[in-house]
């Protein structure tokens, strides 16, 4: 069962700054939508309202109908809501199949079972690496977290929230730091998880990618949505251009 | 000084620093939490099993309590004292990071301190317990008895050890890491960040009360004294020497630590080379800290890590032993600013 995101009027004040303004917007359930703008939009504020990083000014954030706003940020990540970080978050500590096992809810990891039912199942080690094949890093599950790439690092993040089996998937600039293959990858597991019907929504500089994986899109500048809607008819929305993507645009998205 | 004796005083002496650079070490190297003020909750454990195991007071003691319970009630009730002076300081400090939460257990153990010395009707104040009894002493002659706390120290270190291990090396450990790591990517993972943080605190600090009654079979006296800050420096000192995060190296750091210690204070055998002696080890000590975080910031942990790493690609015949394996985990530097993208 899929979940569609509704923000609706949310504002969000730090100190003089309002940094989202009156903010409205639609994930449709099991969609792949996505959120651009200029540098210093919101998008990324936007994002950690959604997950309950940050509690709203005011307005209402749903998920799946359910009012999420001022839950827990735990709460609210265990009702499903993941996200990777703009700039990619991980277990330094931790080898690379680690970083995805120790997202699998397990009910041994509690300090009693620890002592009592130490060793963590198999199973759990299995799936961990059947995630390590999505995003492909199998090959490296035994490498510390730290001699990852960036690109790598990125891939990672994305299989540790996989772990988690959320219902709403945050992507904030995925592609950043990805070179074509591995971008073309990161599309194709988009689109499966999509099909297995996650709800997927994205921050993304890159056009090009973008006009290739959603069906919908969001425009924010200055902390407000400018323009919703398909991609096709957002990026040829006059708005849409002066504020973010200039004139060149039109060609590279038609590419 | 025989050797013999020598050994004795170093598995001893060091067996109660083993248990606190491990106590130290889930708490501060599979959790990142800068305990500041391990002595308090050594010194709550101390004080609690002799209040437990003594005698009922004398006509000129100015103390009140004494329950002669067994040793091994006293024990518990050691631990037992360490934790829930860990629940009360950590319930409000462990939502403090880094260099605050540091300050602020030290400024807890003062403050446990100033009531050790002033509470005489339960800590007999200045003058503290003395002729503290010591377990089993009747099973065998005074001048074996050394040998036998030596063993019974040497049998709690390596069960507490185990115990250790066992926690962290299981999926638990790893949450604890995770915590510690990224606290931001663990609590949207679904872990219960402060829960967490409080369980390792209070667990380590369990640790820290037995070794505070296991002390005073040693010195068979409990005084303010004994337990002041000296003893956390000593703690965060072996560790780093024994690498942080690492269980065998907080063993490890702790028998180098007390075992150098031991054996320049053996060295001394006159009050005149005593007094010199005193004040060159410290200094040695310092240059041993030295060298060992320049070349080893891993601690005895990196270097038996790249000993191995070596020793595997000389069997395979590889040539790339020059490489080095994966140090240590700064945790010192890694305490998370929970920023967000």
């Amino acid at each position: 069962m899929s979940l569609p995101i509704d923000v609706e009027g949310v504002s969000v004040q730090f100190g003089g700054v309002r940094a989202v303004r009156d903010a409205s917007l639609h994930v449709p359930a099991g969609s792949v939508t996505g959120l651009i703008g200029p540098n210093g939009a919101g998008k990324t504020t936007l994002f950690n309202l959604i997950c309950q990083v940050l509690p709203p000014t005011s307005g209402r954030i749903s998920i799946g109908g359910v009012d999420t706003t001022g839950m827990t940020m735990t709460r609210c990540a265990a009702m499903g809501v993941a996200r990777t970080f703009q700039t990619p978050r991980g277990f330094s500590g931790l080898d690379v199949r680690n970083n995805v096992q120790v997202m699998l809810p397990d009910p041994r990891d509690s300090f009693l079972g620890a002592l009592f039912r130490p060793g963590r199942g198999s199973d759990a080690r299995a799936r961990a690496n059947e995630l390590l094949d999505r995003v492909g890093l199998r090959d490296v599950a035994e490498q510390s977290h730290d001699r990852l790439s960036g690109g790598e690092q990125r891939m990672l993040e994305i299989a540790r929230q996989l772990a988690l089996s959320p219902k709403v998937l945050l992507l904030d600039e995925p592609t950043a730091g990805l070179d074509l293959p591995h971008q073309d990858r990161l599309r194709q597991l988009i689109l499966d998880m999509r099909d297995q019907g996650l709800t997927i929504f994205i921050v993304e500089h890159n056009i090009g990618f973008l006009m290739r994986t959603v069906q919908y899109l969001h425009v924010m500048n200055l902390g407000e949505v400018i323009a919703s809607g398909e991609p096709a008819d957002v990026t040829r929305d006059p708005r849409v251009v002066s504020a973010y993507l200039g004139r060149g645009a039109d060609a590279i998205a038609r590419a | 000084m025989n050797l013999m004796q020598l050994l004795i005083t170093v598995v001893t002496l060091g067996g109660v620093y083993s248990l606190l650079s491990l106590a130290l070490n889930l708490q501060l190297g599979y959790t990142g939490l800068i305990n500041f003020g391990i002595v308090a909750y050594f010194a709550a454990g101390a004080y609690t099993y002799v209040i437990l195991v003594q005698p009922a007071p004398g006509e000129f003691d100015s103390y009140v309590f004494g329950f002669g319970l067994p040793v091994w009630v006293g024990l518990i009730g050691a631990g037992l004292a360490g934790s829930v002076f860990a629940l009360i300081t950590g319930w409000p400090c462990l939502r403090l990071r880094g260099e605050y939460l540091a300050l602020t257990t030290f400024a807890f153990a003062e403050v446990l301190g100033s009531v050790i010395t002033n509470a005489d009707a339960i800590t007999n104040g200045t003058l503290g317990f003395t002729n503290l009894p010591q377990p089993l002493e009747n099973l065998v002659a005074p001048q074996d008895y050394s040998k036998l706390l030596a063993a019974m120290i040497a049998l709690i270190v390596i069960i507490v050890y185990l115990v250790i291990r066992r926690i962290t090396a299981s999926p638990y450990g790893t949450v604890l890491k995770a915590v510690r790591d990224d606290e931001l990517a663990a609590s949207l993972a679904g872990k219960r960040i402060q829960r967490l943080r409080l369980q390792s605190f209070v667990a380590g600090a369990f640790i820290s009360g037995i070794a505070g009654a296991i002390y005073t079979w040693y010195t068979t006296v409990a005084s303010p004294g004994l337990f002041s800050a000296d003893i956390t420096f000593t703690v965060f000192i072996i560790l780093t020497l024994g690498g942080i995060g690492s269980n065998l190296g907080a063993l490890i750091g702790a028998f180098i630590l007390i075992g150098f210690q031991e054996v320049v204070r053996g060295l001394a055998t006159n009050p005149v080379v005593a007094e010199r002696v005193g004040s060159v080890v410290v200094a040695l000590e310092g240059l041993m800290f030295l060298l060992v975080l320049r070349f080893f910031p891993g601690g005895a942990a990196e270097a038996l890590t790249r000993l191995r790493f070596r020793l595997t690609a000389k069997r395979r015949g590889r040539s790339d032993a020059g490489q080095n394996p994966d140090s240590g985990t700064p945790v010192l530097a890694a305490s998370g600013d929970g920023s967000v993208g």
